[in-house]
């Protein structure tokens, strides 16, 4: 169609499709190729012979890729066919060992045959659906944390239960041997239990060693001074880590503890983050909008302890019997594990704590755990 | 000298790009990158006293995100189905790919190769997985591109099928 109004001419500078990183090839009718403009970098890089003004080409003696593609091409040439035919990407490699992703488009401008060699541009449909796959496989990933974790404080919660009545099992059996009422074949079978009752117990060490590696026999802990963690420390660290949720909440944070004082307690350090995290968890789960959330360490009775305080709506009384029992879930709760606080509960205690909850004066709830400092360095 | 192009097919991550670099410069990566598009590499090889110029197409996996274009399999002599030893659901990718091949290129040589055979524990198909493929015509043979196992002898049987004039295909 003939434009009523046709544009005035356009000049090119040569150096404009270099710049863009498009080297423009036009096939000659001896096969060969000639650069129409300036060779762009790459192609310089990759084809030096290129930077020689009017020397005939042959590039797909150096791509080989070009010379399968040249079949397609020349079917679009040698039929004088409109519009223009794609290659798809390839990769050369340069003698350094660099790729080089290429892609070559075939096609007829003003009957003259043209090959047009670029890095591919980006497609951005292909683009969005690898951010949409890494995406997803971020939060399955996330998920997959989120559930390895669950399952690890339900082994430590089995391995208790498994434990605890073996150790009363084993003591009541080896108090009954030494009984001079049991004759030699009930000690013999009392020995019998015992080695059971042992065998168990490395069993238990066994799944222990072989499922959480991280996770250490839940008995007393003689930990020297040197190696044991700082509560405050560990509080700074859990408020650091929750800080993100608090601030979508509205809620503060607010570390008491002398800091003059060294907070090391008897226990793991991050089982006692574990422990930490599951109370602040809570605390700012139920605290309400641009409310504080509380941590205090202090000494007690020759114990440090660290109180975690909010001021969402406390624990219902008949509740509190049963807060840090296996399967416990708090109001609104459904679907979680009701472990967090059975985990809390049996993680303090094995390191010969105590840990409770009373009512905060006012409004709120309060829960606090008790632990022993650590044994002096020798 | 002949030419003979030879295609390395198989879903993503399977290790046709390590195949390739094993065999043809001897050494093995553990870092993984993706192939976009098709990045050639050629080798020549003996057989029986004369010169096979091995040109190897390792193309893009086919995934969700990138489909294998057919025209890379035009002019094709043969090609290599690669199959992850580790993740059997390849194997049916690789079947896929196999059947797409075949209505492209006719029936030419091809042969199987279970990839990843250094990763023993993780090894997904077991002796009769193995025995059904093989009833069904299939050439198999387990490679890694890491230990260098099966790579040499299993381009040099398919270089070896190409040079036959009635070579026995599935």
């Amino acid at each position: 169609m003939k434009a009523l109004h046709p544009f005035p001419a356009l000049t090119l500078p040569d150096s404009l499709l270099a710049n863009l990183n498009i080297a423009v090839l036009e096939r000659r009718p001896d096969g060969a190729f000639s650069l129409l403009g300036e060779a762009p970098d790459w192609l310089t890089h990759l084809l030096p012979e290129a930077e020689t003004f009017g020397q005939a080409l042959h590039p797909e003696a150096t791509f080989l890729f070009l010379d399968h593609f040249l079949v397609e091409a020349e079917h679009l040439w040698n039929n004088r066919k409109e519009g223009s035919v794609s290659s798809g990407p390839w990769t050369e490699v340069d003698v350094s060992g660099r790729e080089w992703l290429l892609e070559a488009t075939a096609l007829r401008v003003e009957d003259r045959p043209l090959l047009l060699l670029r890095p591919p541009v980006t497609d951005h449909q292909t683009l969005r659906n690898i951010l949409q796959e890494s995406r997803e496989q971020g939060l399955e990933s996330h998920r997959l944390i989120k559930e390895v974790n669950k399952r690890e404080v339900l082994l430590h919660c089995i391995v208790h239960d498994l434990s605890t009545p073996l150790a009363g099992i084993k003591g009541s059996l080896s108090l009954l041997k030494e009984d001079d009422l049991v004759k030699d074949d009930g000690k013999r079978l009392l020995q019998i239990g015992i080695n059971q009752v042992e065998k168990m117990q490395g069993f238990i060490r066994q799944i222990l060693h072989s499922f959480a590696q991280e996770v250490q026999p839940l008995l007393p802990t003689l930990v020297k001074a040197d190696t044991a963690p700082d509560v405050a420390d560990i509080a700074r660290d859990v408020t650091t880590a929750l800080q993100a949720y608090g601030a979508l909440k509205g809620v503060r944070f607010r570390i008491e503890a002398d800091p003059d004082t060294v907070w090391k307690i008897t226990g793991e350090a991050m089982r006692l983050e574990r422990v930490l995290f599951n109370l602040v968890e809570n605390a700012l789960r139920y605290s309400p909008p641009q409310a504080e959330v509380v941590i205090r360490v202090e000494k007690a009775d020759g114990f440090v302890q660290t109180t975690v305080e909010d001021a969402g709506p406390g624990v219902q009384e008949e509740q509190v019997t049963s807060l840090f029992n296996k399967f416990s879930q708090g109001p609104g709760l459904a679907g979680k594990a009701g472990l967090g606080l059975y985990f809390c509960r049996i993680t303090v205690e094995g390191w010969g704590g105590t840990i409770g909850y009373s009512p905060r004066p006012g409004d709120g709830a309060r829960f606090w755990f008790r632990l022993p400092r650590p044994t002096p360095a020798a | 000298m002949r030419h003979k192009k030879v295609c390395l097919l198989g879903t993503s991550a399977v290790g046709k790009t390590s195949l390739v670099k094993r065999f043809v410069q001897g050494i093995f990566s553990d870092k993984y990158m993706t192939t976009v598009g098709v990045k050639i590499d050629r080798k020549t090889e003996s057989i029986d006293g004369r010169d096979v110029d091995l040109l190897l197409w390792d193309l893009n996996g086919e995934d969700r995100f990138q489909k294998l274009s057919m025209s890379y399999l035009r002019g094709a002599s043969g090609y290599l189905l690669v199959v992850d030893g580790t993740r059997r659901q390849t194997l049916d990718a690789a079947l896929v790919l196999h059947h797409k091949a075949r209505a492209a290129l006719g029936d030419i040589p091809c042969l199987m190769l279970l990839n990843k055979a250094d990763l023993t524990d993780a090894w997904d198909f077991d002796q009769p997985d193995l025995a059904e493929l093989e009833a069904q015509g299939w050439t198999i043979f387990r490679t890694s591109a890491k230990m260098g196992t099966g790579v040499e002898e299993a381009f040099q049987t398919l270089a070896q099928l190409l040079s036959t004039p009635d070579p026995a295909t599935l």
